[in-house]
Parts: C-alpha cells; structure tokens; sequence
C-alpha cells in the first residue's frame, strides 16, 4: 500500500496517463498549468507526445487531429481558455472525436481572480459553443476522484465518441490529498474498437443500435471524411431534410438513452425509501463545494435534522429523473455553488423554485460548512 | 530521318520518353456532364481543336490538330477532359 | 473499350461517392489545384492511405471532400493546428493543408506562423485568390491596396501580406509560388514541398471571376487565367528586373529551400532521452 501526498492537477495528470493518454497539447493557464508540466515531462517517458501550442485555439484543434489519427488526448485550461475552445469544441462534438478538455475553473468573469477558485463555467460546460449539442461533464470533489473521473472521462468520451469536459477547481487543482492507487476502484480501460468490415462498406457515421458508430482512427486502411457540416452517414456535407433529422436523434440518443451508464454521483441519507421519505432537506453540491456539503450535513444531523446529501459527480447531462426521485420529495433542497446560481437552474426547474435555497459565494473564498449549515437551518 | 528530339523527364514512377513533339497527337474525350462550360479549354487551347456549343461546352471540332499538349486535361478544374496520347512516329506519317 | 476511370489515374484519387462536378464556380482555379496536387501524389507513388488533406473553411477548404486520402474539414483558420495533432499521432502519414488566402493570414496568421516556427513535416498549399469568395467578396489580407470589395466599397486602404514572405519570415524550410495558369510547374513544387522534410509552404495563385473579378471589373475567368499566364515570371527573369519592372507580376519557383531541424525528428531525441533517463533510474512507467 502506497499512500502519496498528491495535487490534484497532478492527480488528473496520472489518471489521463493511466488511461492510455498519449497526446497532450496546451496553452498555460493558471490553476491549470501543472497538469502540462507535468505531462511535458511523463508523455514522452512513456513514448507519448507533448506540446505547447500556440493558443488554446490550436491546443484544442490538435488534441482533435491526435485523437483522429489514433491517440487518447487531452488538453487542459481554464476561464478564459475555456471560451476560447468553444468553437473546436462544437466541432469535436459534432464530428464525434474522442477527447477530454479538463477546466480547473477559477472566478471569472474575464480574467477574474486567476489564483482563486469558482464553479462559474458550469454552464458554459453545457452551452459554451453555439448550437443544440448534448456534452458530457465530470466533476471530482477529492483527490481520488481526480484521479477516477479523469479516467472515466476518456472512457466515456471513447464509448460515446464525444469530447468530455473535466470540470476541476482551482481548491481541487492546487490541494494536496491522500492518493492510494492500489487502493482504489480502478474502470476499465476502455480503448477504440477496430472496424472488421471491408473499408468500403464503413460509414464513420452510421445508424448502429447503439447509436454510436465506431470510430476508425486515420491510417488504418479506412479512408473518409470528416467535418463539422451537418453531414451524412459517410460524413459528406448535406442539406437534405431526411438524413439531417436522424442525425440530431442519434447525435442526442448516444448520451440521453445512456444516462444509467453516464450520470455517476453518491448519496448520503438518501437511499432506499425510508431513507427518502425521512430527509426533509436534500443539498445538492459537486466539486470542493461538496466537501464543505459533506460536513455541513453532518453538523446538521447532530443537530437533529432530517437531512440527505447527493453529490453529483456527473453535471451534465443533468438526469431529471434522477433529481426528482432523490430531491423531489423533500421540504427544501439547498444548492451551494461557487457562482450566482447555476446548477441551481436546472434543480429549479425540475423541482420547483420555491423548493430551492441557493448558497452563492463569488468572492474567490470557498463555501465555509457554517454557511451551508445556516442555510439549512433557515430553510 | 530527321533529328528526333528526345524529352527525358525523370519522375520516382517512370522515365517517360518521348520522340519529335511535333509528330505527337492527342486523343481528347469530354466528359459534358462534369463540364462546366467554362471555356479554359476553348480559349488557351493552342491548336484551336475546341469550338463551342450553345451551353459554352467544348466541342472537338478539329480532333486532328491536337498535338497532345495536355493543356486543356491539366487545366480543366472539374476533370471533365481526359487526352490520351497517341504516338505518332515519322514511320506512320510516311505511311 | 475502357473507361476514364479505368484508363487515368487521375480519376483513382477522386472519392466516386461524391457528386461531381464540384461545388466551385465554372472556371475556378481550386479544381486546377485539386489535379496538381493528385498528380503530385500520384508521382510520388504514396499509397492513399498514408496521405491525409486537413482543409480550412472557404472555397477552396471545399477540396478535402472530394479526394480519396484521409480527410478532415475543419475550423475557419485552424486547419494548420489540427494537422499538427495528426502528424503527432501519424508520423509516417504525409499531411496536406489546403487553405485560402483569409483562411490562412488573418484568422490562421498565427496558426500560420507558429507552425512555420516549428517546421513540423507538413506541406501547406494556400490558394490565394485575394478575396474571401466563398461569403461573397469581402476583402482578405491578400487583397491590392486600393481594390473593390464587398466589405470595402470604396476601396480597401490596407496593404497585402505575402503568405510567402510570412512563411519565410517565421522559419518554413521550403516556400514556392505558382499559378494555376503554371499548373505543371505548381504540380512539381507540391511534390518537391512534400518530399522536403520540414514544413513546406506552396502558394497557388488564383483567381475569384465570380466576386473580385466582377467587382474591379477584371473579366472572365479566362481573362483572369490569360492575366495570371501573362504575369507570371520565373525567379531567375524577377531577378534581373528592378522593383518598378516588378510591380504586378508574380514571382514563380521556388523562394526558399533550407535545411532546418524538423520538429517531429527533434521530438523522437526527446523520447529516446526521456525513456532512457526512465530505464536508467529503474523508475516504473505508470
């Protein structure tokens, strides 16, 4: 048993090498930038490719061109960098390329407080690059889970043929925590499946019953197109009414029909029904906030409340079905963030407004357990 | 028998010999429904072997004066000219 | 008897599920492009499946659909930079990058000198046709000062870059001109860009009939093409003229050819010393 003191950047860092990572291509931006150095240093060990590019632009347009030519890739960032990814984003969405985009998200807006930790970019993770796209966001809120999301995220974005984004925060990025690999419930790798058909009979994007058409890296022996125009099923760009409309059903279909597979969290006070019918109030936090959740919660039972926590450590998609069955119920659901009130609008929407307590803070200090704690006894 | 000129280009495929320019004639096929209509190949053909037809398309009209320069195949920007080169000895143009 | 397609090769690079003709304009230079750089390819003897075309967005970013190499059509301007990732990942693969004019000096002029700076293996062909045709005429970087254009009415009062002088400036190994009145010529400086190892930039000069043509009221697209034959000149005549004598033509051949250290050979160093370093120390990989 080898227990290591180790940064959470640096924890992502070994979780992407873990998963096969072989590709990272990057712009420095704090709090993100150790996850580059340090790659810089481990991929080529590991007969891997680094590189520094010359924006976040190029990072994120490279990683995709890797990932087509056969590499798990990664790229990492965060604000500002984040929006200016947005675009290669859409596309790496639309072509259905594999990657992963880690955001250690600091207090925006614009340049913000650079040092300091925010949840700001929550919804830009959703909604970011323009047009209706479903995306895939992960969440850790400890060290461990750093080091487990990371490699789920290159899981998911190979299962799905989606990029994933990787929301870190500048507490989780930075802090130092307990990491005992050996010790941990490690997925699967999950790696590109070949293609065993003649190269003229694949189509890159194909109607499958998965609804996730393999992807044959460049090189292969399997020549096609890609492009982030609306395409068909062999990747050419079209117009045409009757293969535009399947697309937008399979494109979605990948994600939401998967959501069992896809939305991870854990729960606390929350299972089976008794449980449920028991907890009057249900916080709802992800990332360092969830710790301070965590904690609250607890000072809250000793004080006798009827209290349950869900920490969610998929954020998008957002499983409503899920809120509604853990969340639904309860007298008063509490959602700290690190923003005026993000994640907050989709709990909202699906269980009411006038259920919701939103704990804000924006000042670059992380939620303190006392002021979770005060609201839920207000509430 | 006059000299005959000799045109060695070397390329990593092929060395490509070829006799007297002059005695060289092309075979020149046109392909209408990738043609645009153009009328590159009309105007900078340099044996004027291209009329036009009333959709500005090629025709070859003078299929004889080509010396299989090629000009109009490497020029066409939509594929629509294929010319094959036809040899021609002073042999055959004795006969 | 048999068919084109049997009979040239040419035909052998065309993706026979696409619809042909293409999407360009009766006359335009890029499909004069598209059959230079085929035959290129096809001199070179490359199996098609070790070429790749990442295009940009414009017309002549349309080419990358039509070819059966491994194509990507990618970002207004980032064409470069996704082809830099693929060549990471596919050393061995010989990587085309087929932009235009605006694609690549204004929103790519920074992709363009970075990875000229590299002189990572790649061959960029940037069809300069001064204008951005595809969105209907508005001026680009590489449009005459003075010039009619949609988003310039009253003539634009910006000075042209040279994607060639860019090039040279910002460290490409091998930089070339041509037109594709010059098609031959353009042929044989894709296939010498390609086999340079380094980063190679081919600029083909062409021309927009459709929008910079009709608006300065130049003519046709072969009174364009008859103008491109017409200024044209080699390196060797641009030599013995004087700057006067020089304005309005172009120079054709080959600008630049140096011997520079490329970034992918330089990279592999890395890994060698790195995986030595690691086999040394006996530290386990992860």
């Amino acid at each position: 048993m080898t227990v290591r003191l180790v940064q959470g950047n640096a924890a992502c860092a070994e979780g992407a090498l873990r998963a096969g990572c072989r590709f990272f291509a990057g712009y420095p931006i704090t709090p993100s930038t150790e996850i580059a150095e340090i790659l810089a240093r481990e991929l080529p060990r590991v007969g891997g490719k680094f590189i520094q590019m010359e924006d976040e632009i190029a990072s994120l347009a490279a990683v995709i061109g890797a990932s087509v030519g056969g590499l798990k890739s990664m790229t990492a960032t965060s604000g500002p960098g984040f929006s200016l990814m947005q675009e290669n984003l859409g596309y790496a969405s639309a072509a259905e390329i594999p990657c992963v985009i880690v955001d250690v998200q600091r207090a925006g807006p614009s340049t913000g407080l650079p040092t300091a930790p925010a949840q700001g970019d929550v919804m830009q993770a959703r909604w970011g690059t323009h047009g209706d796209h479903p995306i895939i966001a992960l969440c850790p809120s400890s060290i461990p889970e750093t080091y487990l999301l990371t490699i789920q995220a290159f899981n998911f974005s190979e299962q799905y043929r989606t990029p994933v984004i990787l929301l870190m925060d500048e507490v989780i990025g930075h802090m130092r925590e307990a990491l005992d690999i050996s010790a941990l419930p490690i997925p699967e790798v999950v790696d590109r499946p070949g293609m065993d058909v003649p190269p003229e009979w694949y189509f890159p994007y194909d109607e499958t019953p998965s609804d996730v058409p393999p992807l044959v890296s460049f090189g292969e022996g399997f020549r096609y197109h890609i492009t982030g125009l609306i395409h068909d099923r062999a990747g050419f760009p079209t117009y045409r009414q009757d293969e535009i409309n399947p697309w937008w059903r399979r494109f979605f279909a990948k994600i939401n029909r998967n959501l069992d597979d896809i939305v991870l969290y854990s729960t606390d006070g929350l299972e089976g029904a008794a449980e449920y019918s028991r907890a009057r109030t249900v916080v709802i936090a992800y990332g360092s906030t969830a710790r301070a959740a965590a904690h609250a919660v607890q000072m809250a039972r000793a004080r006798r409340y009827k209290i349950g926590l869900l920490t969610l450590k998929t954020i998008w998609p957002f499983d409503e079905e899920l809120i509604e069955r853990l969340a639904g119920g309860a007298h008063r659901v509490i959602v700290p963030e690190m923003n005026l009130g993000q994640l907050a609008l989709e709990v909202e929407r699906v269980v009411g407004r006038s259920k919701v307590v939103r704990v804000n803070r924006v000042d670059g200090e992380l939620i303190p357990p006392q002021q979770i704690l005060d609201a839920i006894e207000e509430a | 028998m006059g000299i005959t000129d000799t045109l060695q280009r070397q390329t990593p495929k092929e060395t490509i010999e070829r006799p007297n320019h002059h005695r060289l004639r092309g075979r020149v096929r046109v392909f209408a429904n990738w043609c645009k209509g153009c009328g590159l190949c009309i105007a900078f053909c340099p044996q004027q072997v291209f009329t036009q037809d009333t959709e500005h398309r090629p025709v070859v009209a003078y299929p004889e004066r080509c010396v299989a320069c090629e000009w109009c195949a490497i020029h066409c920007p939509d594929f629509a000219i294929v010319v094959e080169v036809i040899q021609d000895t002073q042999e055959e143009a004795a006969r | 008897m048999k068919t084109a397609q049997e009979e040239h090769e040419i035909y052998q690079y065309l993706r026979h599920k696409k619809k042909f003709p293409g999407v360009w304009c009766a006359g335009c230079g890029i499909g004069i492009v598209l059959a230079s750089i085929i035959r290129a390819v096809d001199h070179l003897g490359l199996d098609k499946d070790d070429v790749a075309m990442v295009s940009g967005i414009g017309c002549s970013g349309r080419m990358s659909v039509y070819v059966d190499f491994n194509t990507m059509h990618t970002t207004h301007g980032r064409a470069l930079a996704f082809a830099t990732g693929l060549k990471m990942a596919r050393p061995k693969m010989h990587v085309l990058v087929v932009m235009g004019d605006g694609d690549a000096l204004a929103i790519g002029g920074n992709h363009f000198i970075h990875t000229a700076r590299r002189n990572m293996d790649l061959t960029a062909i940037v069809i300069n046709n001064s204008i951005y045709g595809m969105t209907g005429g508005q001026y680009s970087p590489a449009t005459p000062m003075g010039a009619l254009a949609a988003t310039a009415p009253y003539g634009t009062i910006e000075r042209p870059l040279s994607p060639c002088q860019l090039a040279e400036a910002a460290g490409a190994a091998f930089v070339a001109r041509s037109t594709v009145y010059h098609a031959k010529e353009l042929e044989h400086l894709i296939g010498a860009g390609m086999q340079k190892k380094g980063f190679a930039m081919v600029e083909a000069v062409s021309y927009c009939h459709t929008t910079y043509g009709r608006m300065n009221k130049v003519g046709t697209a072969v009174d364009m093409m008859r103008q491109l034959k017409e200024n044209g000149i080699t390196v060797q005549a641009a030599a013995r003229l004087s700057e006067e004598e020089k304005q309005g033509k172009i120079v054709r051949g080959v600008l630049v050819d140096r011997d520079l250290p490329e970034y992918l050979e330089e990279y592999e160093k890395i890994i060698a010393a790195a995986q030595a370093a690691v086999a040394g120390a006996g530290v386990p990989s992860p």
